[in-house]
């Protein structure tokens, strides 16, 4: 049997490994827990999911803590949050792009009203929600995470240049869907 | 043609950068960081994260709450549970690898996005427990632990947050430590005090732990399959999974 109960016991050095281990998921928890929490929300998960599945991925990270590589800790919590966001998304409420752009219908008619941050942060998330997942994923680590192309390539584990290319399409798709949101707001009106 | 033709390519519109600035900025609550860190059995031994917190509900005291919080140390369980029988299920946070562990470290987001899921310990969570069920013997029903929120109460004040994680915390070393009345008794309180605490949930799971523990299995099989309806994505799903079909 494998308890850590009895790996102490036989082992006088195991409370030493356990404390580093504790010191390790610290390290990462305060280095990457945020970050992880923002990327699932801009997978698409509400608030309330992402809260689960951050702490679901932390979870997963400290039951295979002994399994992560050191310096590969940021890397195996970004593939386990893909694979949680994916799996958690299936059960959250689905936004539809179309239907939700419609801003003449709500009460919020012009773009200053956007200045509202949860309409704003909501929005955000309808659009990215409207984008591939590979171009989303790349725009997010790139645009909002601020990482280097480099940075993004050796996370989502593609060449340097194809992440280059995702990122220009994205781009261009987010740009495609502002302007669309602008063009239903106020056709023709500056922005604040 | 719109003024927003106007913009370089490569300068973002007012609305661009409306939109991508509200996304920057949106960060966890000070409540979700302590969640997290109570689940994964973190003590304050390091400095908390600088987080950039915006719109929590709890703002900075919740943070510092952060610093005197949670509770006993799962070395000292440890240390416990040396002179006690070895729990059924232990806190993550210190699991070793066990027969479980997947031989194959997954060391990139591919990999990783395949590992199996957790099997998680137990370290976390709660809903608030029945107030009825007494130290040593609860009686829980599903019903009961239904009736747990999950949800935070808004206006927990960080001397509340500070309690219940406290109250939680002796919650999970009584159980990593194999001491099911002494969780019983942290849990009862934690319900009788913080009955829409922040941490229900873990509080319910806890208690399905503890109940199990103490040999009503049966029962903690109730309870589990009752969470296991109620909160289907929990992050506590495959320990709770674990419980309902142990128990069978």
């Amino acid at each position: 049997m494998g308890s850590i109960l009895q790996l102490v016991v036989n082992n006088p050095v195991e409370p030493i490994r356990v404390e580093a281990s504790k010191a390790r998921l610290e390290r990462m928890f305060n280095e990457h827990h945020d970050f992880i929490w923002r990327l699932v929300r801009r997978l698409g998960l509400s608030p309330g999911s992402a809260d689960d599945a951050a702490q679901h991925v932390f979870l997963v990270a400290a039951e295979r803590l002994d399994d992560i590589k050191l310096g590969s800790e940021r890397s195996f919590l970004f593939g386990t949050a893909l694979r949680v966001a994916r799996s958690q998304s299936r059960s959250d409420r689905r936004w539809v792009l179309e239907e939700d752009m419609d801003f003449r219908r709500s009460q919020a008619g012009r773009p200053e009203d956007l200045a509202d941050q949860h309409r704003a942060i909501d929005l955000m998330g309808k659009i990215l929600n409207g984008m591939a997942l590979d171009l989303r994923t790349v725009f997010i680590l790139s645009e909002l995470e601020g990482m280097t192309m480099p940075e993004v390539a050796a996370l989502v584990e593609i060449p340097v240049g194809t992440a280059a290319s995702r990122l220009r399409r994205a781009r261009e798709a987010f740009r495609a869907a502002v302007a669309a949101v602008e063009s239903k707001l106020q056709p023709g009106s500056k922005l604040p | 043609m719109s003024d927003l033709k106007l913009v370089a390519p490569d300068q973002p519109t007012p609305l661009e950068q409306l939109l991508m600035d509200s996304a920057r900025n949106e960060s966890p609550s000070v409540e979700q960081r302590m969640r997290v860190r109570a689940a994964l059995g973190l003590t304050a031994l390091t400095a908390p994260p600088p987080p950039v917190v915006r719109t929590g509900r709890i703002g900075t005291l919740g943070k510092v709450a952060i610093g005197g919080a949670v509770g006993a140390s799962v070395i000292a369980a440890l240390v416990f549970a040396l002179h006690k029988p070895a729990p059924r299920i232990l806190p993550v946070v210190l699991s070793a690898p066990v027969a479980t562990t997947p031989a194959a470290a997954p060391t990139t987001p591919a990999e990783a996005a395949q590992a199996s899921e957790p099997v998680i310990s137990p370290l976390p969570p709660v809903e608030a427990a029945p107030a009825s069920a007494a130290a040593g013997t609860p009686k829980l029903t599903p019903k009961g632990v239904s009736s747990v929120s999950k949800s935070p109460a808004p206006a927990d004040s960080a001397d509340d947050l500070s309690e219940q994680l406290r109250l939680i915390d002796a919650a999970r070393s009584a159980v990593a430590s194999g001491n099911p009345s002494a969780a019983s008794q942290a849990l009862s309180s934690y319900s009788s005090k913080f009955p829409h605490g922040s941490f229900g949930q873990e509080a319910q799971v806890l208690r399905i732990e503890t109940v199990d523990m103490q040999g009503n299995h049966a029962q903690a099989a109730e309870l589990a399959k009752s969470f296991l309806e109620r909160h289907p994505n929990s992050p506590h799903v495959s320990l709770v999974q674990r419980i309902a079909g142990g128990a069978q």
